[in-house]
């Protein structure tokens, strides 16, 4: 059909001018006007490079400088602190208070922890892409998400483990959380994003236990679909929880999301064929729509619209 | 009084006198009216934009450098000044609230280019320009981007929702 319409477009004919625009043209010169073209390719040709170049050199002088202010103190926080200290969530986001700095508003009742019950261990690869209008897809790195059995100070424990890379972190990185077997208290967090690690140790007291609350929206999403594989989902399963949302260095709000089973339906990816339920996750003005398969409660897709026209994707292609 | 020029050097063009200016009307008048007339949409736009094109082209010429065909450099221009007139189009008719498709009145069309080419007008005019440009008058997309100011993946992904946007509205109709 696309060829089809190609043709017809060539073949779409157009009228003729009209006999007097001719003489239309001519009494116009002779009136003394004159029309200016707007400028050519050429110019903008040379200008934009040159636009660019400036901009270039300017950002280029002003990392350089940042670089060597950063470099003159070695406590000035990095780039990790990004993604490191999850430890210390900021106390509205654990206790689910609404703050002033609480962004959005909860619509279900609020999640809190999971049933304790066993995590089937597993290594399962995804991958990443972003597709614009259905035409332009860039790859976005590969995730393994993995659950293995470990032990922590001789307590039984299985151990959460997300790693991979992406198009912004070539250097990879790696999100792990330790919890005890038979409680799913928290033991250790840390996460690694490219030469940046963080994290540490749980207190034994007061303990923790794995929960909604511990869900962040960090980039790896390991918590996520640990929580998912633990809570039983029905169709008409629904909730809200506040998350810790790193704004900026030194800034962490709480961001409401929105989670619901929306419907279920049956996908068929690299890795096989899943009955799924299709939860939405909202937060903001964004949603995110997350496929769990219903007979092992594993996460195989992840579908989320960036802007109007671009969706980023993540697929389950192998499970072992 | 017809005149053809292949690729001529500057040196070599005609004096554009009104003579000259006359017999280059007469050779590309046509070819680049129809231009024009698609990007554009209307007969009265395309005849402006070619009214201009004509007035301005002796001084253009007095610039103009040869690198490639001239009729492909005539054509080039004509395009830009048609992407200015219909920006300048655009803010007239927003002003005025008037955003309605031009209906196509050229005689001897068939009921089905009458509806293809309403289809066409009644694109955004972003998108028209690419999918004009690329699949009526055949430019690349790198020649598209240069002359749009815009980036060769923008200009496929224009032409992708231009055809999209053709096809639903063409099977809407029927």
């Amino acid at each position: 059909m696309t060829s089809d319409l190609r043709m017809k477009l060539k073949e779409l004919p157009a009228p003729e001018p009209s006999a007097e625009l001719r003489d239309r043209i001519r009494a116009s010169r002779v009136a003394g006007e004159r029309v200016v073209f707007p400028a050519d390719a050429k110019r903008s040709r040379v200008t934009i490079p040159r636009a660019a170049a400036a901009v270039i050199a300017f950002l280029a002088l002003t990392s350089a400088l940042y670089a060597w202010l950063a470099g003159r103190d070695r406590d000035v926080p990095s780039a990790a602190s990004f993604f490191a200290g999850s430890l210390l969530w900021p106390t509205p986001a654990l206790s689910q208070e609404v703050g002033a700095d609480t962004v959005g508003r909860a619509r279900y009742p609020l999640l809190d922890r999971v049933p304790a019950r066993a995590l089937p261990t597993g290594s399962w690869s995804y991958r990443a892409t972003l597709t614009t209008d259905g035409l332009v897809t860039t790859e976005q790195g590969q995730r393994r998400f993995s659950i293995a059995q470990t032990t922590m100070h001789g307590v039984p424990a299985v151990a959460i483990v997300t790693n991979g890379t992406g198009r912004y972190a070539p250097e990879g990185f790696a999100d792990s959380l330790v919890v005890s077997r038979d409680s799913l208290r928290l033991l250790r967090r840390s996460k690694r994003y490219g030469k940046y690690p963080g994290g540490g140790d749980f207190p034994a007291t007061p303990p923790r236990y794995l929960s909604w609350r511990d869900a962040d929206i960090n980039w790896v999403g390991s918590v996520y679909r640990a929580l998912f594989q633990l809570t039983p989902l029905t169709s008409s399963w629904r909730g809200s929880v506040y998350v810790p949302w790193i704004r900026y260095r030194d800034r962490v709000s709480a961001l409401a999301i929105d989670l619901r089973v929306t419907g279920s339906e049956r996908l068929t990816l690299p890795a096989g064929s899943y009955d799924t339920w299709v939860v939405s996750v909202r937060f903001r003005d964004r949603e995110a729509r997350v496929y769990v398969d219903k007979a092992s409660g594993l996460v195989v897709k992840i579908a989320m619209p960036m802007g109007d026209d671009a969706v980023w994707e993540q697929v389950l292609t192998n499970a072992s | 009084m017809s005149m053809t020029i292949p690729a001529l050097r500057p040196s070599s063009l005609p004096r554009v006198d009104a003579q000259g200016l006359g017999a280059l009307y007469d050779t590309h008048g046509r070819q680049l009216f129809r231009l024009a007339y698609r990007l554009l949409g209307t007969r009265e736009d395309a005849e402006d934009v070619l009214h201009d094109v004509f007035v301005g082209l002796p001084e253009a010429l007095a610039h103009y450098e040869e690198r490639g065909r001239f009729d492909a450099w005539l054509r080039r221009v004509t395009v830009r000044v048609a992407l200015m007139h219909q920006r300048t189009r655009k803010r007239r008719r927003e002003a005025r609230l008037d955003g309605a498709a031009a209906v196509p009145t050229s005689p001897g069309l068939t009921a089905e280019q009458i509806e293809l080419q309403a289809a066409v007008n009644a694109l955004p005019a972003e998108l028209r320009s690419v999918l004009v440009l690329k699949e009526m008058e055949g430019y690349s997309h790198a020649e598209i981007a240069t002359l749009l100011g815009i980036s060769p993946v923008t200009a496929r992904v224009r032409l992708f929702r231009a055809m999209r946007s053709l096809r639903q509205r063409l099977e809407d109709h029927q």
